[in-house]
């Protein structure tokens, strides 16, 4: 999910948020870290780089490191941090930087990478729109990927795939098989409704596509944003997501047929059975919007 | 405004423009002559309008605005058997929106051939309304119909409120039938969260630059006015305002909620819709300049 920082604390459910802040003390408990480099468990050369509540998945090789987003949106600084922080893993080069899909957040800021050699990869039609917005603080991209492309790089094979429109028109998700981890950015929130009012977006290929990474090989999931309590996401935090997305849709199918889209169905359609995902009360209106537009004959 | 656009504005503007009692007076569907023509129309259902065009040799009809209204569609037939018992040989429909092209069955049942873009038809493919009759003929970037002694220009102009608006132009009439993107004297309403908003900006340029005079508007301008070149340029001004403002609160890394809650256009707040409207102009542009979106 798209997100600012303090969403990052936002994403939390309440019990998450009391376990992580004490009781209110004399002295502030302490602000998380702005930015932390995980080894992810049980890899050998998988890592997360968190900036904020931002956050990019990179691998480290022999033959070099293959790095994702910058995230160096308004913080250029991030992106510094970035780089310096693989430099203390290691001396190989970073060769590849891939972007998950050309969303500002994500991909912003990608210079320092560029600049230290690297090979910028993302979908096609992430070049095409950059083009299009004409945006200064994207690193254009070098090499760009359709369907799917494989990289293998000292030993380590990451595949790049389109699971066609989701979130926006040129996600990768990219899949590690060897470790069983994918990095799937922001159309696959953890325990959380969509975000806001889903711009940008294509709701029933998006649910399509959530059928298709289930049919890949993972285990794990690494999110674009922290998810709660900083865990990864799982296979069924993916089956939540589409049931949510299935069971939003219907009811809002239902709403429209009455003519009730979209002031009337925004106040009024609930699904309590998903009441306990994050952001339920402020994004649940706005993604009955989103499907509103859908039903209106909208996009 | 991908959906709806000016639904929510255009019913404010009816609501401010119209005493109470004289609103409650407002018959549900109205025909009314547009002034110095022989043969345009203006078919008006609850806030949804439409143009048809008569002709000695038939009837071109565009929306049938009966979304939610399952007696609409006939009832617009109807009213055009009162002005002529000429066949109605077209139904022309402005872009893929329920609330505007739902109901033309009746138009169909009549003999029509029902004509719209083809970005249109994809989606009624997919979307398979049972209200919504699919088009007989899908069109490109440009159509001229002519009949009876009348031209009619359907024109694909771009992205703008959907991907599939055609701007209907009468050249003799210097007339022009444009559905959602241009609101007549009202604030954008909800629909502005789906725009297409540089895209739209082009598609208003090249509206102001064809060749006419007034423009009759999907949803009843103020007192039912028509639109004018001023108004397609006070809306373009509008967005082109609200977008720079919100890029700079882009960039300063203010979106969303704060930038939603606190936007003001002082200068348009007499503007029907102008409250319901500002988080909504807020919220596109914040996709835009915050995220690329």
């Amino acid at each position: 999910m798209r997100r600012f920082a303090l969403a990052l604390l936002a994403c939390l459910p309440a019990s998450a948020l009391a376990q992580i802040t004490p009781a209110p003390a004399p002295s502030a408990p302490a602000a998380p870290p702005l930015f932390a480099t995980t080894k992810v468990e049980g890899t050998d050369n998988v890592y997360i780089f968190r900036y904020q509540g931002h956050q990019a998945m990179f691998i480290v090789t022999p033959d070099g490191v293959i790095a994702t987003d910058p995230i160096g949106r308004y913080r250029p600084q991030a992106v510094t941090a970035y780089l310096d922080e693989i430099k203390k893993l290691t001396n190989a080069p970073v060769r590849y930087v891939i972007y998950s899909h050309h969303h500002y957040d994500h991909i912003a800021g990608g210079k320092p990478f560029k600049d230290a050699g690297a090979t910028f990869v993302a979908h096609k039609r992430a070049k095409e729109r950059l083009a299009e917005l004409n945006f200064a603080d994207a690193t254009p991209v070098d090499e760009t990927v359709e369907d799917k492309r494989s990289i293998t790089l000292g030993g380590t094979t990451l595949e790049l795939i389109y699971v066609g429109r989701n979130h926006s028109d040129n996600t990768l998700l990219m899949r590690l098989p060897k470790e069983k981890l994918i990095f799937a950015v922001d159309f696959l929130p953890i325990n959380s409704v969509n975000w806001r009012n889903m711009p940008d977006s294509w709701p029933f290929e998006w649910e399509d596509g959530i059928k298709k990474v289930l049919a890949l090989e993972w285990d794990r999931m690494i999110p674009g944003h922290p998810g709660p309590g900083g865990r990864l996401g799982t296979r069924d935090d993916v089956t939540n997501l589409l049931a949510y997305m299935q069971d939003l849709a219907a009811e809002v199918k239902k709403a429209a047929d009455a003519g009730k889209c979209m002031d009337t169905a925004i106040r009024e359609v609930k699904l309590p059975k998903y009441a306990t995902l994050n952001n339920y009360e402020n994004w649940l209106p706005m993604n009955v919007e989103r499907y509103c537009l859908y039903y209106s004959g909208g996009m | 405004m991908r959906v709806i656009l000016a639904c929510a504005a255009a019913a404010v503007a009816v609501t401010f423009a119209v005493p109470a009692a004289a609103q409650a007076q407002r018959p549900q569907i109205a025909t009314t002559k547009v002034d110095g023509t022989e043969g345009v129309y203006i078919f008006r259902n609850g806030n949804h309008q439409s143009m048809f065009i008569v002709t000695k040799d038939g009837v071109i009809a565009t929306d049938p605005i009966a979304y939610g209204r399952p007696t609409g569609g006939q009832q617009y037939v109807d009213e055009i058997k009162k002005v002529t018992d000429k066949p109605i040989k077209y139904l022309i429909y402005s872009h893929v929106h329920f609330d505007h092209i739902a109901g033309g069955k009746a138009f169909k049942d009549a003999g029509a051939r029902v004509i719209a873009h083809k970005n249109a038809t994809a989606r009624l493919k997919v979307l398979k309304d049972p209200h919504t009759v699919m088009p007989d003929e899908s069109i490109g970037d440009k159509k001229t119909i002519k009949l009876g002694g009348t031209t009619l220009e359907l024109s694909y102009l771009g992205l703008n409120h959907s991907d599939s608006t055609l701007v209907m132009r009468l050249p003799k009439e210097k007339i022009v039938f444009i559905v959602d993107t241009i609101p007549v004297g009202a604030f954008p309403g909800r629909g502005f969260i789906d725009i297409y908003p540089l895209e739209t900006e082009e598609f208003i340029k090249k509206v102001i630059a064809m060749d006419w005079d007034r423009m009759i508007p999907g949803h009843p301008g103020p007192g039912d006015r028509l639109g004018t070149k001023d108004d397609a340029k006070a809306v373009l001004t509008l967005m082109q305002e609200a977008s720079a403002a919100i890029k700079t609160d882009a960039q300063a890394g203010k979106c969303w909620d704060a930038v939603e809650k606190d936007f003001k256009m002082e200068k348009y707040a007499t503007l029907p819709g102008y409250a319901n409207g500002l988080p909504m102009v807020a919220r596109r542009y914040c996709a835009l300049w915050g995220r690329g979106a």
